[in-house]
């Protein structure tokens, strides 16, 4: 194929990439994920113009994201208002806005897009989660911590009913969801400026499995259980897999980690987080992530 | 009917010659309108030869397969010549025969006709699956992200496995479109100006995909782009970009 005579032969020069329409660049962009477009936006005034132009940013943007908008604050959380204020502003700065962390709930909650995928991430911090026998200092206690966006985290000592769940309502985009529970074996501090962690109240976790549990509004489950172990790390307990299928209806997530067999204790672990992701992004190596 | 044999004085049979049919055709139309005769005489140029195979009528007996072929006038004035089951693919073409403004010369004033003969031959050999709806839905999945769970993989086939591509068009395609960067241009400028969705897309996503993990420079010295950025402007295009970047 391609056995023309040689352009030069054609035409008066080589046709070259600038000699395409705008629109042709944009189709090019369109197959490109945002992070490349927006480095393409380097090459040349033609390109930055085509990189930011509405067309190419409105499809890489969610189906709702008024929505989003609209949880992330714009038009004082109402939706066409947000859905107004949407029209105003270019759909490239709609895109940066979404992947910023947008905070829900007073800051206990944040949802942003996964900038290269375009994928909506959501993540549920120790604050939003419902524990039993969360106010008993002598069971739990919330403790800073830099290696959660928090700053803080659930730290717990020693508990005979451990129980740990929460719930969402989020209109998430449609496509499939990854869930998992941030917890750490051990209660991580700093020594002379090297994280380290301790060991002293790690126990129970061997003697019964712990249970993780998922359901969504719409009646998918899933579950999952396991003896924790490796201490020192942070985990991601991958509980199980949902899929949106309409964004127009928010979904209703409820989450629960649990470990009520009442014979024995357990303690000596950290609580982070619930954590969403679009399921392109979450790393599967089996049930647990390591970081 | 006469009027219509072709200079040698030998009426063509559609079957076999339908591209002499549709070019005396389109002389008889010329003829009328008195053009320049001389391009009846137009050198007999070597056709790809997909195009006469196609201008057979199908056994399914199509309507617009028993029409004779579209005529198209490249830029240098030489015709080419497309089945319908292919001009199908071209937006542009398939208004203008629902119009049944397609019996006469069609221009394509902007496209040479090495390019259209390339362009002629992706239709040709598409033509004959093209479904415009499934061929959207193709392009433009909906959801973005897969909505199914993904099953458990297995190693062995279902006896019921259905090959995403039956008739070998990917394999196709990718020799097709491997062509040098100005003649790629140039037939996705004619396929974006005859409105052929598929052909614009196989294009740009070859554009796309040269174009992919490749730092400015190297784009730059692949396709030739010209740096019209002063330092100034180019930091503030950083600005405006980090949140790209960073975290």
């Amino acid at each position: 194929m391609g056995g023309a005579a040689s352009s030069t032969a054609r035409r008066g020069g080589a046709t070259g990439l600038g000699d395409l329409p705008e629109s042709c660049i944009a189709e090019v962009m369109l197959r490109l994920n945002p992070t490349e477009i927006c480095g393409m936006a380097r090459l040349s005034r033609t390109f930055r113009a085509a990189a930011s132009g509405d067309g190419v940013w409105e499809a890489k943007l969610p189906r709702n994201y008024a929505r989003l908008l609209a949880a992330a604050g714009a038009g004082g959380g109402d939706e066409e208002a947000a859905a107004l204020e949407a029209e105003a502003i270019p759909k490239k700065e709609v895109y940066a806005r979404l992947c910023r962390r947008n905070r829900l709930d007073g800051g206990t909650k944040e949802f942003w897009l996964d900038k290269a995928g375009g994928g909506t991430c959501l993540t549920i911090y120790s604050r939003a989660l419902s524990i039993t026998g969360i106010d008993d200092r002598r069971y739990w206690n919330y403790i800073p911590n830099d290696e959660s966006r928090f700053r803080s985290v659930a730290y717990l000592s020693q508990v005979w009913w451990f129980e740990v769940r929460g719930e969402a309502e989020f209109c998430f985009p449609e496509g499939t969801y990854s869930l998992f529970f941030r917890v750490h074996l051990g209660r991580p501090f700093k020594r002379l400026g090297r994280r380290v962690y301790s060991a002293e109240n790690i126990h129970g976790w061997d003697i019964k499995p712990v249970r993780f549990h998922l359901l969504t509004s719409d009646g998918q489950q899933a579950q999952y259980k396991c003896y924790l172990t490796d201490p020192g790390v942070w985990i991601n307990h991958h509980v199980g897999d949902f899929v949106v299928k309409n964004s127009n209806e928010p979904l209703n997530i409820q989450f629960e980690m649990v470990q009520i067999d009442c014979t024995h204790t357990k303690g000596g672990l950290c609580v982070d987080s619930v954590v969403v992701r679009p399921q392109y992004l979450a790393r599967k190596k089996g049930h647990r992530n390591y970081e | 009917m006469d009027s219509t044999a072709d200079p040698k004085g030998k009426r063509p049979l559609y079957q076999e010659d339908g591209l002499a049919y549709a070019r005396a055709a389109a002389a008889a139309a010329s003829a009328t309108a008195a053009a320049a005769p001389d391009e009846e005489e137009a050198k007999p140029k070597p056709k790809p030869s997909s195009s006469s195979e196609e201008a057979k009528p199908e056994p399914e007996a199509e309507d617009q397969a028993e029409m004779p072929p579209l005529v198209l006038v490249a830029e240098d004035g030489v015709e080419v010549s497309i089945s319908r089951r292919a001009a199908r693919m071209s937006h542009m073409l398939r208004l203008l025969m629902e119009d049944s403004c397609a019996d006469g010369p069609i221009p394509a004033p902007n496209v040479h006709s090495d390019i259209l003969d390339l362009v002629v031959q992706y239709c040709e050999k598409h033509g004959p699956y093209y479904d415009p709806e499934a061929s959207e839905r193709a392009r433009n999945p909906f959801p973005p992200f897969p909505v199914e769970l993904t099953p458990t993989v297995s190693s062995i086939k279902p006896v019921t496995y259905v090959d995403p591509d039956p008739h070998g068009l990917k394999d196709w395609d990718k020799d097709f479109i491997s062509l040098d960067n100005s003649t790629l241009f140039e037939v996705i400028l004619a396929a974006n100006y005859l409105n052929i969705e598929d052909l614009l897309d196989l294009g740009t996503t070859t554009v796309a995909d040269m174009m992919r993990g490749k730092k400015p420079e190297e784009i730059r010295e692949i396709f030739e782009i010209e740096n019209d950025y002063t330092p100034e402007q180019e930091a503030e295009l950083r600005k405006e970009n980090a949140w790209a970047f960073e975290d």
